[in-house]
């Protein structure tokens, strides 16, 4: 029996008051929420690597680097070329030979403020420049403009500010990624070894992932008289930290607070990358250099060392490097470093880290136990370096149309 | 340090606003040149969804498919999981749940630190009608991201299936608030969430405040074409057919989805003008028979609702309201076959049915309409006029247009 939309109507008629006397049925289809949106994801507070290095122009001064939130696309920087200002960005220093910190350097931002776009889309603002506040350890602190991220032709200049108080100059911004890495191969590389196979020829690409994108870049000079202890080993790593207690809810825009809680840390490149599993790498990101030197994370670094197959000899030089005396990156002072783009040659990683050291062809020669000679064929950065501090390469800037990116074989 | 990055780029909603076109080619040129670039590759992905989401046009669904596809063929998912969230967030957007709800599965046992496997495993299952396990997961993505966006939507959504409007009004509330305050701005976003918030209001009969939604929404982002196809469907509903036809028309032109001609149809027909209404039927129709004929799955329960209401065809009503329960269990496919049997004359089995789709507590006008009906005609009037009360306290308006639910 097929049931007219009349039939129905008398239904409805009988059943309830004259109000719905004049129904007519129609079609309603479920509201598709398979779009719900994506937006867990702290890339704010994402580190992506840590420099240490002796300023060749002068090995008084150390260079600490740090860089987050990568794989910002040129002309996206307008976007996500921002400093966090609930984020508190960390320098640790450890001068004492454990692995305890012994003093730090917090870098925080103002909220990055804006003016109306032009009519008649006044909710695209023009972004304007953040200021960031370096705080040093007992307590005194300067303030640094940022450079403010553009989407024009050529990239902003890069702007050095100096204390004069504590002689240390400061930079943040956008920069070119300076990191170079063929991370297809290096991960194809991976499973053929989990897959039992090994497969060196992944590793022939040589192409360069990061090539073309930026980052946000921090960088502090210091006088390494300043962060040196007894002995002439420093150790650096860096940390994202936001207040434990998240506020921005219901009430809508507000400043974290309560006590600040890590959301990430980096040290040495490709520890947490490639050694730690899946599943423990935001327990590792969470904790100190202190646990790593406790052994928290040593079984398992430990496990997959031995099953990429490296000796125990080679093994013992990395849990050296990031276990027995926790995640830093450790520079001997009396090591002198030379060169342009911020040094290069000997005396570089795993003592500290420069921009130029190709780091991944060292930790495959180590992990491989010298069974790759060659790295993953990516062997300097699509873009060169600066020869002064804070030595980031200057941003890339959106590619005239037409014009086909190719800048992943260098 | 990086891996958390590079595991799951590609979960990210972007939505940029400057550059987009800029970013859009940087990325398609990389894997031109380089397809195993699955970095790049689930960065597009990302992208085209949210373009998907943005503008509702299907070439982006096929091009974050292709990919999706090409990343995880690249670069094994073990160390790709960017790459499988991609792919699986595609599948849930071409209402392949089951297949979605396996790569939440995979995704949650590979990186079970991460809100996004949660997400996507509770969408896949809330999809499905699981949703106790659903909400099992949205509370696991709630405690992963702190009350952030992603399970503030979808607790709303889970909220909404479970007749708890007033919670769903909250928590949309804390997500549209969120949206404004996210660090990069996210106009689109902001939209989705006034959408939804608005559709609240108007599901309860709420015209002023379902309006301020729709305009906010439109503010936020001009020629968002949800808030155009909502801001239609009240407009019909306030009885300014002039404007909610013009307003349809003006979408379907940028925006030809199929759903967006049957609702021109249906207000056509809701208007009496039957003449009218049927081209856009048959475009409806045509399109929605042709996305089945391929294997799209994301057309059926329009096909089941087609035929029971738009253009009445009780046979094939319930030849696709059983496809449509073939691929989930959830309220509102329970809603159809009862519907389609009811059309059928199978009383009896179409109150067996209802009874499915109200197990949940939904409160919701349409189905508590439908229900009235059904038990209304298998003899059961006082249970016939209980759900008709029952709809109408939901919504006093429910009688008036609508299409959304």
């Amino acid at each position: 029996m097929k049931l007219s939309a009349f039939f129905q109507t008398l239904v409805a008629a009988a059943l309830l008051s004259a109000s719905v006397l004049f129904f007519q049925p129609h079609s309603a289809r479920a509201a598709d929420h398979g779009d719900a949106p994506a937006t867990s994801n702290d890339q704010a507070a994402d580190l992506a690597d840590v420099y240490f290095f002796l300023d060749p122009n002068d090995n008084t001064k150390a260079v600490l680097l740090m860089t987050v939130r990568g794989f910002i696309v040129p002309g996206e920087a307008v976007n996500f070329g921002i400093f966090d200002p609930n984020v508190h960005y960390r320098f640790d220093i450890e001068n004492t030979g454990d692995a305890a910190n012994d003093a730090h350097y917090d870098i925080t931002f103002s909220p990055r403020t804006a003016i109306a776009g032009p009519s008649p889309r006044p909710i695209l603002q023009i972004p304007q420049a953040q200021t960031a506040t370096i705080r040093l350890p007992g307590g005194t602190s300067f303030t640094a403009p940022v450079v403010n991220p553009s989407v024009g032709a050529t990239p902003p200049p890069q702007t050095v500010t100096t204390d004069s108080a504590s002689g240390i100059s400061f930079f943040a911004g956008e920069v070119d990624d300076p990191f170079f890495f063929d991370l297809p191969a290096f991960s194809r590389f991976v499973a053929s070894i989990r897959n039992g196979a090994p497969d060196v020829s992944q590793l022939t690409r040589g192409r360069d992932t990061f090539a073309g994108y930026n980052v946000m870049g921090i960088a502090l000079r210091i006088p390494v008289a300043a962060i040196k202890g007894a002995g002439n080993i420093i150790g650096v790593d860096a940390d994202t930290l936001r207040p434990a207690q998240i506020v921005v809810k219901k009430n809508g825009k507000k400043p974290g607070v309560g006590a600040l809680a890590q959301v990430d840390r980096a040290g040495n490149p490709a520890v947490n990358v490639a050694l730690i599993p899946f599943n423990r790498k935001d327990e590792y990101n969470g904790n100190t250099t202190t646990d790593d030197a406790a052994g928290k994370f040593s079984a398992d670094i430990i496990a997959t060392l031995t099953a990429l197959g490296t000796n125990q000899a080679n093994i013992n030089i990395l849990a050296g490097i990031a276990i027995t005396k926790g995640d830093f990156l450790h520079l001997d002072v009396t090591k002198a470093n030379v060169g342009t783009q911020g040094g290069s040659g000997s005396n570089g990683f795993p003592n500290g880290r420069r921009l130029t050291d190709d780091v991944i062809d060292t930790l495959l020669n180590i992990i491989t136990n010298g069974g790759v000679t060659t790295g993953d064929n990516v062997n300097a950065n699509d873009v060169t370096f600066g020869d002064t501090f804070p030595f980031f390469a200057p941003s890339q800037q959106p590619l005239a149309t037409g014009t086909v990116d190719d800048n992943t074989r260098n | 340090m990086r891996s958390s990055f590079l595991i799951f780029l590609a979960l990210v909603l972007t939505l940029p606003v400057f550059g987009e076109d800029s970013a859009l080619r940087f990325l398609e040129d990389r894997v031109k040149k380089d397809p195993d670039d699955f970095t790049a590759q689930n960065m597009l992905a990302s992208r085209y969804l949210d373009l998907l989401r943005s503008t509702g046009e299907d070439q982006w669904l096929a091009k974050a498919r292709h990919a999706s596809e090409i990343s995880v063929k690249a670069v094994p998912v073990e160390v790709n999981i960017a790459g499988l969230a991609a792919l699986a967030r595609v599948r849930l957007a071409s209402h392949e749940f089951a297949a979605a709800r396996d790569d939440g599965k995979r995704l949650v046992q590979l990186a079970p630190h991460k809100a996004a496997g949660f997400s996507i495993l509770g969408d896949a299952l809330l999809e499905l009608g699981d949703y106790n396990e659903a909400a099992e997961a949205y509370q696991k993505l709630g405690q992963l991201d702190e009350g952030g966006i992603d399970s503030e939507s979808r607790l709303a959504r889970l909220a909404l299936v479970r007749g708890d409007l007033d919670a769903a009004r909250e928590h949309f509330n804390s997500a549209l608030t969120q949206s404004r305050a996210l660090l990069t701005p996210a106009p689109s976003l902001v939209a989705w969430c006034c959408v939804q918030l608005g559709q609240l209001y108007f599901s309860r009969g709420d015209l002023e405040n379902a309006e301020k939604q729709y305009q906010a929404a439109l503010e936020a982002m001009p020629d968002y074409y949800s808030a155009v196809d909502h801001m239609a469907e009240l407009r019909a509903s306030q009885e300014k057919y002039p404007e909610a036809i013009r307003l349809y028309e003006g979408v379907i032109t940028r925006v030809p989805r199929p759903e967006l001609c049957q609702a021109l149809g249906d207000l056509y027909a809701f208007a009496g003008k039957m003449d009218q209404a049927r081209p856009w039927h048959e475009r409806a129709l045509t399109a929605y028979l042709k996305s089945a004929e391929q294997g799209d799955g994301r057309y059926i329960h329009h096909l089941a609702g087609f035929y029971s209401d738009s253009e009445e065809n009780s046979g094939d009503a319930l030849k696709w309201a059983r496809k449509d329960l073939e691929i989930r269990h959830s309220v509102f496919a329970h809603d159809a076959m009862a519907w389609a049997l009811y059309k059928n004359g199978q009383m009896d089995a179409a109150a067996a049915e209802m009874k499915k789709a109200l197990a949940e507590g939904t409160k919701d006008g349409h189905l508590y309409f439908h229900a009235s009906m059904i038990f209304s005609a298998k003899g059961d009037l006082a249970r016939g006029k209980e759900f008709l009360h029952h709809a109408a306290g939901v919504n006093p308006r429910y009688n008036a247009f609508h299409v959304h639910r």
